[in-house]
């Protein structure tokens, strides 16, 4: 009798389609995944450790290298943590523009997201059509910040930076840009054919395992949880936003199943979403001072005087990232944990890619926007100990191949 | 009132007594035009009961969501497992509030059981405390590292006071004085 052989496929630890170092051993059976196991590790970086070398003000800076992408998020879920441990008032002006910053993030890193995912589905194309109008976020944040990245806005009490009445119409003259594009944009996202031949009924995670794992943002929320924290436990503006509602498939009138697609139009609405809260804040903007204390070293000191401990939360593009901060007179917190979105969605990756096929792994893989880097190969093992590998240009050829061979079939 | 930090404060109290060492609970006031009150619910209990705490909390309140990775605080005799949690979590506008719970080990004895096999997201978390303080998590289902490296020697916790790295050495720099 004939026994079914199925085969071990190692990605990673480095690949194109992950932003950091990481690795995927996969079972697979011809083309199709039978088990997906992951290898977290290779760019831990201590800075939880190094964090508690440093004083309160130098871990706001250190923690925007958390990640790049959101070096507003993790910086704002610290403060938030402190602030609370510490009863610290924010200025509510100040709420008001960190709330402008992490949405023009938010705005970036969807635009960013879009195009890797579009890349990774052979779609060039709408790849750089989206970086390129994402320059323009890009251009506005470094206008405000005086950085495309790493803006070091924040403050403990407040914010560092003033958008002044000189920079609110450039701001809505940005927000005016994106506002024409959106119908174009949303178009291509939700509508093009072949995004939707390679995404729908791909990678899917249902209601139930998104619950039990614990996932976040529009991964959770392209499952069908109505999970967000700007609306569950609102922090900065988004009390005021009575009206803000998590982002769901629903809104288009589909029911979420939690594939690749369901991913895709959460983040599409949020880019408006992010527009209209942005003009929202604009419009109601407080008067005031943009911090309770512009002394580092009396705010060091204030801090030096309390024991406490606080969590601060707040979600970031891809999710919810939460601080665990603890004061114990000392001039730097005693103890940080971080969670970043990632450590969240990434035990999802295993029911997503169960029964996926091969070419389907990049896109999964990419579909919660993990914070991974880049690679070069992949090989297959054999049982009897062959390797065979599998280059960077082969996965990306192969996904590329089966876009064109769906788009060959579909009727447009 | 229910699914309040308070009725949940005194629905653990009420099953689990004296086991329930510790209760806080924490408000902060949050928005400018729109006040709203953000809670939040500390509780400290023994290990004894902690697994069940967690399950009477799913089976009462619904499947509990780990926001935040375990925390820890050491001291002399032992570590202090910090569990941030949140409760009615996608449940609607400022429903939502936090539960931190917090464990005692002795350092003689630093074992706990997983909670894995009732919430399931929770194994990175348990992983990462095992190979960075040394907490041992009974039944968990998946014991291997999740970010050191093989060489780090299993009695090697990096998240602990007094952990130095073996294979960092310190190397004077020329000019300056330690």
């Amino acid at each position: 009798m004939k026994t079914k052989q199925t085969y071990n496929l190692n990605i990673g630890p480095t690949h194109p389609a992950f932003k950091e170092p990481v690795k995927f051993n996969f079972e697979v059976d011809g083309e199709q995944v039978v088990k997906a196991d992951i290898d977290f590790g290779y760019t831990h970086r201590g800075i939880e450790k190094l964090a508690m070398s440093r004083n309160f003000i130098e871990v706001i800076y250190l923690l925007e290298r958390v990640c790049g992408i959101c070096s507003v998020s993790h910086p704002m879920a610290y403060c938030l943590a402190i602030e609370q441990a510490a009863e610290l008032e924010v200025t509510p002006r100040a709420k008001y523009i960190r709330t402008i910053l992490g949405e023009l993030e938010r705005l970036h890193s969807h635009l960013l997201w879009a195009g890797v995912a579009a890349h990774e589905i052979g779609f060039d194309t709408l790849w750089m059509y989206t970086w390129n109008i994402r320059e323009t976020v890009m251009d506005l944040l470094e206008v405000i910040t005086g950085n495309r990245v790493n803006y070091a806005m924040l403050t403990l009490g407040g914010v560092r930076r003033d958008i002044t009445d000189e920079l609110v119409p450039v701001v809505y003259e940005v927000l005016d840009y994106y506002r024409s594009l959106y119908n174009r944009v949303s178009e291509i996202l939700m509508g093009d054919k072949s995004v939707q031949l390679r995404s729908e009924g791909v990678g899917i995670l249902s209601h139930v395992e998104a619950v039990e794992l614990c996932a976040v943002g529009p991964t959770a929320r392209a499952s069908g949880l109505s999970r967000d924290v700007r609306i569950d436990y609102p922090v900065n503006a988004y009390p005021d936003m009575t009206w803000l509602k998590p982002a769901s498939p629903r809104d288009i009138g589909r029911e979420p199943v939690g594939d690749v697609y369901d991913r895709i139009v959460v983040r599409t609405l949020e880019i408006l979403q992010s527009i209209e809260i942005i003009e929202f804040c604009l419009e109601n903007m407080p008067e005031g001072d943009i911090a309770t204390e512009t002394n580092s070293i009396k705010i060091i000191n204030k801090l030096k005087k309390v024991q406490g401990e606080g969590i601060g939360r707040y979600e970031a593009p891809r999710g919810e990232v939460a601080h665990y901060d603890l004061l114990d007179n000392r001039d730097g917190p005693a103890l940080i944990k971080v969670k970043a979105p990632t450590y969240s969605n990434a035990p999802a990756w295993v029911p997503m890619l169960s029964g996926a096929e091969i070419a389907d792994i990049p896109i999964i893989v990419a579909s919660i926007d993990p914070c991974i880097a880049c690679a070069d190969r992949m090989s297959f093992t054999k049982p009897n100990g062959d390797n065979y590998i599998l280059t960077s240009a082969d996965l990306h050829k192969m996904s590329v191949e089966k876009t064109r061979e769906v788009s060959r079939t579909c009727t447009l | 009132m229910k699914n309040s930090p308070e009725g949940v404060a005194k629905s653990l109290k009420e099953t689990f007594g004296e086991d329930i060492t510790g209760v806080r609970i924490l408000d902060r006031e949050e928005g400018v035009h729109e006040k709203v009150l953000q809670r939040g619910l500390w509780i400290t209990m023994t290990r004894r009961v902690f697994h069940r705490a967690i399950q009477l909390l799913k089976s009462k309140y619904g499947q509990p969501h780990i926001c935040c990775p375990m925390a820890s605080k050491e001291y002399d005799d032992g570590i202090e497992l910090i569990y941030p949690f949140t409760l009615n979590a996608g449940a609607g506008y400022m429903k939502e509030f936090t539960l931190t719970i917090a464990v005692f080990l002795p350092m003689s004895d630093l074992r706990i059981r997983t909670i894995t096999d009732i919430i399931p997201g929770i194994l990175f978390m348990e992983r990462e405390t095992r190979e960075m303080l040394g907490v041992w998590f009974e039944d968990i289902p998946d014991e291997r590292r999740l970010y050191t490296p093989d060489y780090l020697a299993d009695d090697n916790f990096p998240l602990r006071n007094d952990f130095s790295d073996p294979h960092v050495k310190e190397e004077e720099i020329p000019g300056e004085s330690k």
